[in-house]
């Protein structure tokens, strides 16, 4: 039988990545009301482009991979979501829709339906014995990442000029906009960090698995958006909580659940995510209040 | 029945390889009018360029495209070209049943459809319900034929039953006794060659020390933890296919497991291999070797072609059974004389241990694909496929 402790290793690392995919989606949403659904698709453009230069240099490919994460996410604002600013949330989340859609098959023609693979960080993927204990040193990576990447967006969020704004138009878009926020600005800047929320995803699941396909972002981008909406999509921290905690009880369901029942593991996890809204329908850590986008 | 010699194929291929390029550009169809007079043959081609089931369709649409060139450059089928009417589904299941019926408003004399049964019945049932042929390059499971309703239904393919033999037999003659056993639950196809492999490992006396499920796009830490955990296995089964597989497979080594790992066709082909940089201990059985490396020397004059066609070696090395159903069609034809379903039909099953580059084919009343060829166990050595050794199943066993 698989030792708890070992057990709790691979759920907090699967946990992880899940958390950083809720992030990225929660900040867009706290400004917008936008659950991206495209939100996979950039991580796509960041894992291809991982993978077509890492055996060049690999720091090139880093950088590369955030440039084209940001720049994919500018685009999409500026090609379609600034248009649809003022409609309503299920307006967005279609459009969204299609933007994934339209995404996965020009990627499908550009590089093929095959998988491309490098080796991107193959040292990181290996795993290390520490008492008995598996543990996985990506695992370890993404989690300090993870960490790092919400206080950095918290300190932007709560220290700098623009993130004030951007925090004020959160908290209410209307009042922040008479008040002079630039909303244009403030949208711009929101994408451009789940832009480089995606690159580090991409960076993480790419390194997990040195293959990229047109719909490689799609998983990750779905179990982060239903943990952001159990954690609570108004909340930074709620998002990030409901990330993690659908890949820990993914992760356990995998590891304990019976035979019988393990082929069904991903359908309990929604029924989890289902009773766990009913009981609180506007996530676990939401606020109180209702925000309203103009 | 032998219709086309090794060396007669052989020419034949090199002589035509400066027209190809010509006629690979072109996707709707390989026909070279000015090579024969009579009005084109059309055959019907409901297969995937694209989408999921492109990497194993593509290898053998491109094949049936260079045969079908090098048929029209010597005259065509009395004096007539013939002509591939080529759909591609965007291997959506949605899209086989107005494709197979386009082709065959189109006039196609034959249906040739996509690798995977789930996915093609709805195009082969338009066929059979136009009393018109139907084949399938590389269709692994038994279903395809009468058992799935499909009288005039051929898979040129190799049955799982001994694909998934040949696994279990090569595993336990390596003195593997202790197996683990990883299925990818999302097809058929998958599942069959686990419970396969499975049972006849059992009968030749292994003992199987673990079962687990995954489906495409999983990552199997968990899994791999409860492998680490319980009685080390001497092989590992990965009945899965390319990307999903490829990630357990490294999921495997990530987490510190060396044990070998065995798998079938559906973890053909190189182009995956780069994930796993030092990946080693693998084993693949499938139809054959792309590298140049098979020990039938027409594979390899083929794949040479191929490269020369297309700019890259075929990426599975179930390209040759695009040739080998075009052959197979012309010669049914000829024994036929029409191209009448049900009579070409007849002419198949008249095919015994008939000499086709994918193999020895025989097909029977019950069996509508072959399930005793031999076929070819690759090994991953440093990023590459290299043929190991060439093995027909002892005995064939089929799933209950």
């Amino acid at each position: 039988m698989i030792p708890l402790l070992q057990s709790l290793v691979d759920a907090v690392s699967a946990g992880a990545i899940y958390a950083l995919a809720a992030l990225g989606i929660g900040l867009v949403f706290g400004i917008m009301r936008l659950a991206n659904l495209a939100h996979g698709e950039i991580i796509t453009g960041s894992a291809y482009t991982l993978i077509f230069l890492w055996e060049f240099s690999w720091p090139l490919a880093l950088i590369a991979s955030a440039v084209v994460g940001v720049v994919i996410a500018l685009a999409m604002n500026f090609a379609v979501f600034h248009w649809l600013r003022a409609q309503s949330p299920a307006t967005l989340l279609i459009a969204s829709f299609g933007l994934s859609i339209l995404f996965q098959r020009l990627y499908d023609a550009a590089f093929g339906t095959n998988v491309r693979t490098a080796p991107v960080g193959s040292g990181l993927s290996q795993s290390i014995a520490m008492g008995g204990i598996r543990i996985n040193i990506l695992s370890v990576i993404t989690i300090v990442l993870g960490v790092v990447l919400l206080i950095a967006v918290h300190l932007f969020l709560t220290r700098t000029s623009i993130g004030l704004q951007v925090k004020a138009a959160s908290s209410d878009f209307r009042m922040a906009r008479i008040l002079g926020v630039r909303s244009g600005f403030v949208i711009a800047i929101t994408f451009a960090i789940s832009g480089l929320l995606a690159a580090a995803v991409a960076f993480a699941l790419t390194t997990q698995s040195g293959a990229v396909g047109p719909t490689f972002g799609v998983q990750a981008t779905l179990f982060g958006l239903v943990g952001a909406v159990l954690g609570g999509l108004s909340k930074l921290s709620g998002a990030v909580v409901g990330g993690f905690a659908v890949g820990v009880v993914l992760s356990l369901f995998t590891s304990w659940l019976p035979p019988w029942a393990n082929d069904f593991r991903t359908a309990l996890v929604y029924v989890f995510v289902i009773i766990a809204l009913v009981v609180a329908p506007n996530g676990l850590l939401a606020g109180r209040s209702k925000k309203d986008r103009t | 029945m032998k219709f086309l010699s090794k060396t007669g194929m052989v020419a034949v291929s090199a002589a035509s390889l400066l027209m190809l390029t010509g006629c690979v550009s072109s996707n709707a169809t390989a026909t070279d009018p000015s090579a024969a007079a009579g009005d084109p043959i059309i055959f019907g081609v409901v297969m995937a360029e694209t989408g999921f089931m492109s990497p194993f369709d593509t290898p053998a649409l491109n094949t049936m495209k260079m045969t079908v060139a090098d048929i029209n450059a010597a005259g065509g089928i009395d004096g007539s070209p013939i002509e591939l009417k080529i759909i591609d589904t965007g291997s959506d299941l949605k899209r086989y049943a107005p494709a197979a019926e386009e082709v065959v408003a189109a006039g196609a004399k034959v249906v040739i459809v996509t690798c995977d049964y789930d996915v093609a019945s709805p195009a082969a049932l338009v066929a059979e319900s136009n009393s018109l042929l139907n084949i399938a390059p590389c269709i692994g499971d038994p279903i395809y034929g009468p058992q799935g309703g499909l009288k005039l239904g051929f898979s040129m393919g190799n049955g799982t039953p001994g694909e998934s033999s040949i696994m279990a037999e090569f595993a336990f003659d390596k003195g593997w006794k202790n197996a683990v056993f990883l299925t990818d639950t999302s097809i058929k196809y998958t599942q069959n060659q686990c419970a396969i492999a499975q049972k006849r490992f059992t009968q030749l006396g292994g003992t199987v020390v673990g079962t687990y499920n995954y489906v495409q796009g999983d990552k199997i830490a968990e899994t791999v933890s409860q492998i680490s955990a319980g009685t080390a296995p001497d092989v590992i089964f990965n009945c899965g296919y390319a990307a999903g597989g490829a990630q357990v497979a490294k999921d495997i080594r990530d987490g510190g497991i060396r044990t070998p790992i065995v798998s079938g066709f559906g973890m053909d082909g190189t182009y995956w291999l780069a994930a796993v940089p030092t990946l080693a201990d693998y084993y693949v059985v499938t139809y054959s070797s792309v590298a140049g490396d098979d020990p039938d020397p027409r594979v390899n004059a083929l794949s040479a072609a191929y490269a020369t066609a297309y700019g890259a070696a075929p990426s599975v090395g179930s390209f040759i059974t695009g040739t080998s159903t075009i052959d197979a069609i012309i010669a049914a034809h000829k024994a036929a004389g029409s191209w009448d379903g049900p009579a070409l039909a007849k002419a198949f099953l008249a095919f015994s241990n008939t000499d086709l580059v994918v193999g020895p084919t025989t097909f029977t009343n019950d069996l509508h694909i072959n399930v005793e060829r031999p076929q070819r166990v690759l090994q991953v050595i440093d990023g590459k496929l290299v043929f190991q050794e060439e093995r027909a199943p002892q005995k064939v066993v089929f799933v209950d």
